[in-house]
């Protein structure tokens, strides 16, 4: 590599650690990486104990039930859909539920325009129908709403689903969920241990394995490789995998929904 | 190699190539057209599960505003009309029929208090939504499934092996002009 100098190939590893860390960076300001798909709060209309124990609930439906998955997600406004699409745009984005289930609920707030809707995946149909989906919204959500408790409205909400949810895989929750007392996860472990790298895109992916290969060529070509077999021997032995702390939210099974449940 | 074997090997290989690209091309096909039956499939469900619903409603509504007699006879009459359709355009027509009548209904709905507070009436009135909603996403999700094998038997190589196997381009659900505006309300 007569024609490159040092100079230049550092300057491109700059370079493409940069675009790197701008992509990652861009890419974990929207959605809220900690919680998954298990709650979205990009309206940000939920206070931080709500958020984590609408989260904790999600966990333990999924762990318990093994497939079944269900997401909070509220909105700053529609735009120009209808809550019903963006409703199914939402579910099928997030991949709700186990791809051959379909076991999957969303429940979606809108904003500015105070609307809200539980869309029901394929499989989950059979257990709540529209008709019960729409006996939740009046009960436990638009009471809470109306009287500006939207905290309380999301975790009643949430936890009556659950119980319908669970009763499907023949688990009774109406003991665990809604009672304050957050259920702990079974193991400490979420999803996935590697969640994070996962879920980045793929050219964010793409641009840190060549900033990576980038800056082990530009070790091999200054100072024969020492830097990266020094890495690699503390590597080796460390703990691999971040189970716990926050990444890792959960992602969805693949599951899909063909616009069944009610709106308010 | 002898010049005469020489061209047939490159002959034989020109004819795997076409072999190989028609049954690519075949099989592409079959699955494009295959999902856009499946996606209509799921309309046809989806409106006989509105069809089923439709008496209900009717009897209920009966039980509050039973001297409302034309939209009830409207939404019956778009019911059968559904029932008998048979291309994607007739019941794209029937649909609308009976969309409108509902819509009329909702009006009058306005005008009886109890009807509205009915919890039956109520949880009828969700699943009607939420069906006209999935009859809504089936739509577009067959359009789309058409809109992709449509373009498919254009593009170039398959276009040629569409026409010769026989795939042809499959219509839009679309709602005729005009359907959409129901009626006009008169008391």
């Amino acid at each position: 590599m007569a024609k490159l100098r040092p100079g230049r190939l550092f300057a491109a590893c700059l370079a493409a650690l940069a675009l790197f860390a701008a992509a990652v960076t861009a890419w974990a300001a929207t959605p809220d990486p900690r919680y998954g798909v298990y709650v979205q709060d990009e309206a940000g209309v939920l206070s931080a104990p709500t958020r984590e124990t609408l989260y904790w609930q999600a966990v333990w439906l999924h762990e318990r039930t093994g497939t079944a998955q269900i997401g909070v997600v509220t909105v700053p406004e529609l735009g120009s859909a209808t809550i019903e699409e963006y409703a199914v745009a939402k579910f099928r984005e997030l991949g709700l539920g186990d791809k051959e289930r379909n076991d999957g609920v969303l429940l979606l707030y809108a904003k500015k325009e105070n609307r809200v809707r539980i869309e029901v995946g394929y499989g989950m149909e059979g257990r709540i129908p529209d008709g019960k989906a729409g006996a939740i919204l009046d009960r436990y959500f638009v009471p809470n709403r109306d009287a500006g408790r939207l905290d309380d409205a999301f975790l009643e909400t949430q936890s009556a689903l659950i119980v319908e949810m669970a009763a499907e895989y023949g688990i009774d929750a109406s003991s665990v969920v809604g009672s304050g007392d957050i259920p702990a996860p079974a193991d400490g472990v979420l999803d996935d241990g590697n969640g994070f790298w996962n879920a980045l895109p793929w050219y964010v992916k793409l641009l840190g394995i060549a900033a990576i290969v980038l800056l082990i060529a530009l070790d091999f070509k200054l100072t024969g490789g020492a830097v990266t077999y020094a890495l690699l021997s503390r590597g080796r032995g460390s703990h691999r995998g971040s189970g716990h702390g926050g990444w890792g939210g959960g992602r969805g099974g693949g599951g899909s929904s063909g616009g069944g449940g009610a709106s308010r | 190699m002898k010049r005469s074997t020489v061209g047939w090997l490159v002959v034989g290989a020109l004819a795997l190539i076409v072999v190989f690209s028609a049954v690519n091309a075949y099989n592409s096909l079959v699955t494009s057209e295959t999902s856009v039956e499946n996606k209509f499939a799921a309309i046809d469900v989806n409106l006989q599960r509105r069809a089923d619903l439709i008496p209900n409603l009717v009897e209920t509504v009966k039980g509050y505003a039973a001297h409302e007699e034309e939209v009830l006879t409207a939404i019956s009459d778009a019911r059968a009309r559904l029932a008998g359709a048979g291309t994607p355009e007739e019941k794209a027509a029937a649909d609308a029929e009976l969309t409108g009548a509902l819509s009329r209904l909702l009006v009058i709905v306005e005008n009886y208090p109890n009807l509205k507070a009915d919890a039956q009436f109520t949880r009828l009135m969700d699943e009607l939504a939420g069906t006209e909603n999935r009859i809504a996403v089936a739509r577009k999700d067959y359009n789309d499934a058409v809109a992709a094998y449509n373009a498919k038997i254009r593009k170039f190589p398959a276009s040629i092996y569409a026409g010769i196997f026989g795939f042809e381009k499959k219509p839009f659900f679309q709602v005729r002009e005009g359907a959409e505006q129901a009626p006009e309300v008169k008391f």
